[in-house]
C-alpha cells in the first residue's frame, strides 16, 4: 500500500492491518505530493484549434501550415522555461464520424517525419477507424470522418522513475518521547513513541507503536510494525511476522 | 472475518462489477450515438439479461421511460428467436412498439453473449432515433401506421455479417437517414462493449461455484 496525502499516513497502518497488507510505503513529502508533482512535471504548453471539417476534403498543405504555426506558438512559450532541455512534440486530432457528438483523439506522426501530405490525412482516417473498432467493436461503413479539433503540445522530456534501494537497518532509533494515543483495537489509550521524520536516517529502524511527525502529516506505526527509510527518504513500514 | 461476511462482500463486489459493465455499455452508446436525442439528452437505456430474458442489471445512465419496458422486451425477442437458434455474432433488432419499448422511435438491439460456445447472457440497449418516417414526432397520427416505419423482430447481424438491407429500408423511410443508421450501429457497439467487459470479468473472476450469470438459480 502507498499512503499519500495529509490524512492517509494517519490511517494507513490500521487499514493495512484490517486488509492483511504487510508493507506500507509513505513517500517523502506525502502531504504535499501534488505540489512536488507539479514542480517535477515536464514544462509543457498545448495549443488547441477547433475547426469542424471533413478530414479528406481538407487541403494537406493548409493542415501542415496550421500545425506548423501551432507548433511555433507552443515552442515560444516552452522555451521561456525549458532552459535548453530536449523537447518533444505531441500532435493530436480529435476525430469522429460525421454526425456524432463525441471524438477520439488520434495521434499524428511527429513533425520530424516530414510535412503533412494527402497520405497523412488518409493514415489519420485509418488510425481513427482502427481505434474506433478497438473501443466500440465495429467500423461505420461509408461514413465521412470529420476533425473537430487539432492540438499541438510541446514539452520537456518527463523524468524516468528510478529504482531505489531499501538498505537493511543496522541500528534501532529510540523515540524522543512518548504520547498517549487512542488504540481502537484495544479500546484504550496507549503510549506511542514520538519521532521527528527529519531526524530519521537510512539504515535505522523504529518500532511501533510509534508516531512519526513531519511538517505536513503524521505517520502512525502500529504495534508490531517496524519502519525504515529507503535511499531517497521514503518511509517503508512492515508488519513483523 | 466470518465466511458469511466475506461472501456478502464478494457478492457486493460482483454486483458493482455488473453495474459498471452495463454503465460502460450505456456510455459507449452515448459516445457513439449520432442522433442528438440519444447523445445529448441521454434518451437511452442499457442492461444485461439472463438466458431466459430476465433483466439482471441496468445502467445508471439512461431514462426510466424505456428501461422498464426494455426489461420485458428481451423475452419477446427470445420467443421469436429462441436462444438455441442464435450463434455468436448474431444481433437482433426491432422498433415494434408493443414488443420493444413503447414507440416506433425507440430501436431495441439485443446481442447474445457466448462463452465456450454456450449462450450465457444477453445485452440489450435502446435509444430514441430522430426520425423513422410517418408524421414525425407529433400526436397527429390517427393510427400507429401513420407514426412511422415498423421493423419487426429481425436479425440485424448474422454471425458477424451486417444486414445492410434492413438499414437501407430504415434509411429510405427516415428524414434523417444518417442519424437513423448511425444510431442503430451505435446500439450494436454498445452491446459489443458490454459483452467484451462481461467476458473479461468472467475470465478474471472465474465464477467457480455457481456457474455463470443466469444459470445460478435456473
Amino acid at each position: 500500500m502507498v499512503a499519500f496525502g495529509g490524512a492517509a499516513p494517519l490511517h494507513a497502518g490500521r487499514l493495512a492491518q484490517k486488509l492483511g497488507i504487510t508493507r506500507v510505503m509513505v513517500p517523502a513529502g506525502a502531504g504535499v505530493g501534488s505540489a512536488i508533482g507539479f514542480l517535477r512535471a515536464p514544462v509543457a504548453f498545448e495549443v488547441v484549434r477547433s475547426d469542424l471539417s471533413v478530414l479528406l476534403k481538407m487541403d494537406a498543405q493548409e493542415v501542415e501550415d496550421r500545425l506548423q504555426a501551432m507548433h511555433d506558438e507552443a515552442l515560444a512559450v516552452v522555451q521561456t522555461a525549458s532552459a535548453g532541455a530536449a523537447l518533444r512534440v505531441l500532435r493530436l486530432a480529435e476525430l469522429r464520424y460525421a454526425g456524432q457528438g463525441h471524438e477520439l483523439r488520434v495521434r499524428l506522426p511527429p513533425p520530424t517525419d516530414g510535412p503533412i501530405v494527402r497520405g497523412s490525412l488518409e493514415a489519420l482516417v485509418e488510425g481513427f477507424e482502427t481505434a474506433y473498432e478497438q473501443i466500440y467493436g465495429l467500423r461505420i461503413p461509408d461514413c465521412d470522418v470529420e476533425v473537430v479539433t487539432w492540438s499541438v503540445t510541446v514539452s520537456t522530456e518527463p523524468q524516468a522513475a528510478q529504482a531505489v534501494a531499501l538498505p537493511p537497518s543496522i541500528q534501532h532509533r529510540d523515540a524522543v518521547s512518548t504520547r498517549p494515543v487512542w488504540e481502537p483495537a484495544l479500546g484504550e489509550q496507549r503510549p506511542f513513541g514520538l519521532h521527528w521524520r527529519f531526524d530519521l536516517r537510512t539504515r535505522e529502524h523504529i518500532t511501533g507503536p510509534a508516531l512519526v511527525a513531519e511538517d505536513e502529516t503524521t505517520i502512525v506505526i502500529p504495534a508490531g510494525w517496524v519502519a525504515r527509510l529507503d535511499e531517497q527518504g521514503h518511509l517503508m513500514m512492515e508488519a513483523q511476522a | 472475518m466470518s465466511t458469511q461476511m466475506l461472501h456478502a462482500i464478494r457478492t457486493q463486489v460482483m454486483w458493482n462489477r455488473l453495474i459498471s459493465v452495463v454503465e460502460e455499455q450505456a456510455q459507449a452508446l452515448l459516445r457513439t450515438a449520432f442522433g442528438s436525442v440519444a447523445r445529448e439528452a441521454g434518451d437511452l437505456s442499457a442492461g444485461v439479461y439472463d438466458t431466459q430474458g430476465r433483466m439482471l442489471a441496468q445502467a445508471v445512465t439512461g431514462t426510466p421511460g424505456h428501461v422498464n419496458t426494455m426489461a420485458v422486451a428481451v423475452a419477446h425477442f427470445l420467443q421469436r428467436f429462441p436462444l438455441e437458434s442464435l450463434t455468436a455474432g448474431d444481433v437482433l433488432v426491432t422498433n415494434d412498439p408493443w414488443m420493444g419499448t413503447g414507440h416506433l422511435f425507440d430501436f431495441v438491439v439485443v446481442t447474445p453473449v457466448f462463452m465456450d460456445q454456450r449462450p450465457v447472457a444477453l445485452f440489450a440497449s435502446t435509444c430514441h432515433t430522430i426520425d423513422v418516417g410517418g408524421r414525425g414526432f407529433t400526436a397527429d397520427a390517427a393510427s400507429v401506421f401513420e407514426e412511422g416505419t415498423c421493423i419487426p423482430h429481425l436479425k440485424l447481424v448474422r454471425a458477424g455479417a451486417l444486414n445492410e438491407d434492413v438499414l437501407a429500408i430504415i434509411q429510405a423511410n427516415s428524414r434523417n437517414p444518417i442519424e437513423a443508421r448511425g444510431d442503430i450501429l451505435s446500439l450494436v457497439s454498445s452491446n459489443e462493449v458490454g459483452s467484451r467487459r462481461l467476458i473479461e470479468d468472467d475470465a478474471r473472476v472465474q465464477t467457480r461455484a455457481s456457474g455463470r450469470f443466469g444459470r445460478a438459480h435456473s
